[in-house]
């Protein structure tokens, strides 16, 4: 089964599709497809749901899409700033579910109508959107059915920081700046950091609410670099993306300093092993 | 006798001579200067110039001090990587821009200043570059006072205006001869009077989330301290510093009151520069 997954920015999609595959009762396969994304969602869903298969896009052909749908139960996530339009599931058995907040009702109700009439389901979710206003002038199916956050001038940056290890320090200044608006108005933010300690963080930002932290499920990473993802997706308008990015690598960590840095901490490890023993 | 002192310019010549003309309006007899007067800042000739040709008493600051003998900083002036990378980079724009004459202005700086009980510094009386934070303990808070001297301690360098007040300080100096055979120690406990610690926050930099800068006027007399928050066009001083090549995240630090770079926040830590 094909499901795909749409809704506003923040509004809760990803945490909708996790709830569905830990309350699947059958033993089908679990794919999982978020498009031109570099993987932050995709690899949350992946660290709760180990057997979970991860795609970056549809198969190509109609008929390829059509077998893998019949044997997985595959979750097709489309960002907000994706079309809604999809041609090439036309011919093909599948189920649209729009996640929406019920702040995206409380302003508009033809919000609510474009999304009950792209959707076989509506799915208001508990997670608070704070404050939405749509725009009936934008002209695409895709922003016009979005909230204030996301029109044509909306800018997106992603950056795969695989091997990256970053400053904690740094990163919180960083983060401060981004949140408010040093390098542009930012609309959504969400990251998976490896950190100077070893461990790995996400962290989310949505419109108009603090950011949130949370420490991954990881085991310590103390031996060179980390070979496992981090990355950052974020949205928003007149982003000045050289400055975010290079702002981003003086956060990071160069060799000798994590060679370091990992060296004290095995040491730390050695002496509370010992302690405890 | 009334007295403005002012601290970390850091190369902002529009917030310099708003504070100037605001002195003048408050009529002070004197003004001091506690240093930093470049760094990060679009303006260092210009701003060493005036504290120069108005005969302003300074003493140097870190900023000053590193454009001179070069960076050495401890841990406590880069709390970041990121920190780091942006002071380094605003040390070497303005090493380059510098004139000799500044250099030359820079190097002749005293470490401290004295005037009547009042002793003047940039960091602490030990060191242009430790931090004397609201929070700093009290031993050693009153330590720095008493090893100047006098009855109040003028410094800058946290680039947030505060004062504070040791009352009771009490100090027990106990001295070990290992030489001799029994190696008693020598105890001498001293009370001190009342001291002060005022910090004279930043007229350039100001870190206390707007965009004013802010100094200090001192009245000897009746010993009250006045806190001024200055308007100044920040915006001109932003837009010099994109015009002449300083990374544009220090306009928008600038104008959010946020500093450019350095945040010390750890009172336990005692600079070993």
């Amino acid at each position: 089964m094909l499901t795909v997954v749409a809704g506003p920015c923040g509004s809760g999609k990803t945490h909708w599709i996790w709830q569905q595959m830990i309350a699947q009762e059958d033993a089908k396969p679990l794919a999982y497809i978020s498009p031109a994304t570099v993987g932050v969602d995709a690899y949350r869903l992946s660290l709760n749901v180990p057997q979970l298969q991860v795609e970056h896009d549809l198969p190509e052909t109609s008929h390829a899409i059509r077998q893998a749908a019949e044997q997985q139960t595959i979750y097709l996530e489309l960002g907000c700033y994706l079309s809604l339009d999809l041609p090439e599931l036309a011919k093909i058995p599948h189920r649209q579910v729009a996640v929406v907040s019920p702040d995206c009702f409380a302003h508009t109700d033809w919000v609510r109508s474009d999304w009950e009439q792209w959707a076989d389901e509506v799915v208001i979710n508990a997670v608070p959107l704070a404050k939405i206003t749509a725009s009936k002038t934008t002209a695409s199916k895709t922003t016009a059915i979005e909230s204030e956050f996301v029109d044509s001038k909306t800018d997106l940056w992603q950056a795969s920081l695989r091997g990256q290890v970053l400053d904690p320090a740094s990163l919180h200044l960083f983060w401060q700046e981004l949140v408010q608006g040093a390098y542009g108005r930012l609309i959504r933010a969400k990251a998976v950091f490896e950190l100077a300690d070893g461990d790995a963080i996400y962290v989310d930002h949505l419109p108009h609410q603090e950011t949130t932290y949370q420490d991954l499920p990881l085991p310590k990473w103390l031996n060179g670099r980390p070979q496992r993802f981090s990355g950052i997706e974020m949205m928003g308008q007149g982003l000045d993306k050289g400055a975010i990015a290079a702002t981003l690598s003086d956060c990071c960590l160069d060799d000798a300093t994590l060679k370091s840095h990992q060296a004290a901490l095995k040491e730390s490890q050695a002496y509370l092993s010992q302690e405890a023993a | 006798m009334k007295i403005a002192v002012i601290s970390c310019i850091h190369g902002n010549l529009e917030a310099l001579n708003a504070v100037l003309a605001d002195i003048d309006h408050q009529g002070a007899d004197q003004t001091f200067c506690l240093g930093d007067l470049v760094g990060y800042g679009p303006y260092p000739n210009e701003v060493v110039e005036i504290i120069r040709d108005r005969q302003i008493p300074s003493c140097q600051g870190c900023w000053d001090e590193d454009i001179i003998d070069g960076l050495n900083a401890c841990e406590c002036s880069y709390p970041s990587l990121l920190a780091e990378k942006r002071g380094r980079l605003a040390h070497e724009w303005t090493d380059a821009e510098v004139t000799a004459q500044t250099r030359e202005y820079l190097a002749q700086m005293p470490l401290t200043l004295r005037h009547e009980n009042l002793c003047f510094v940039h960091g602490s009386p030990q060191s242009q570059h430790e931090y004397l934070l609201p929070e700093t303990s009290a031993f050693i808070a009153l330590e720095r006072v008493l090893s100047t001297g006098a009855d109040v301690l003028f410094c800058g360098h946290t680039h947030v205006p505060y004062v504070r007040t040791l009352s009771d300080g009490q100090l027990q100096i106990r001295v070990v001869n290992q030489a001799q055979a029994n190696a008693q120690a020598n105890s001498q406990t001293l009370t001190t009077p009342l001291k002060r610690i005022i910090n004279a926050g930043s007229v350039g930099e100001p870190r206390h989330g707007k965009p004013q800068a802010t100094y200090i006027i001192y009245d000897t007399l009746s010993e009250q301290t006045i806190f001024r928050e200055v308007d100044y066009d920040y915006e001109k001083t932003c837009a010099a510093i994109v015009s002449k090549g300083l990374p544009p995240i220090f306009a928008w630090r600038l104008s959010k009151g946020l500093e450019f770079a350095e945040k010390a926040d750890d009172p336990t830590h005692v600079c070993e520069r």
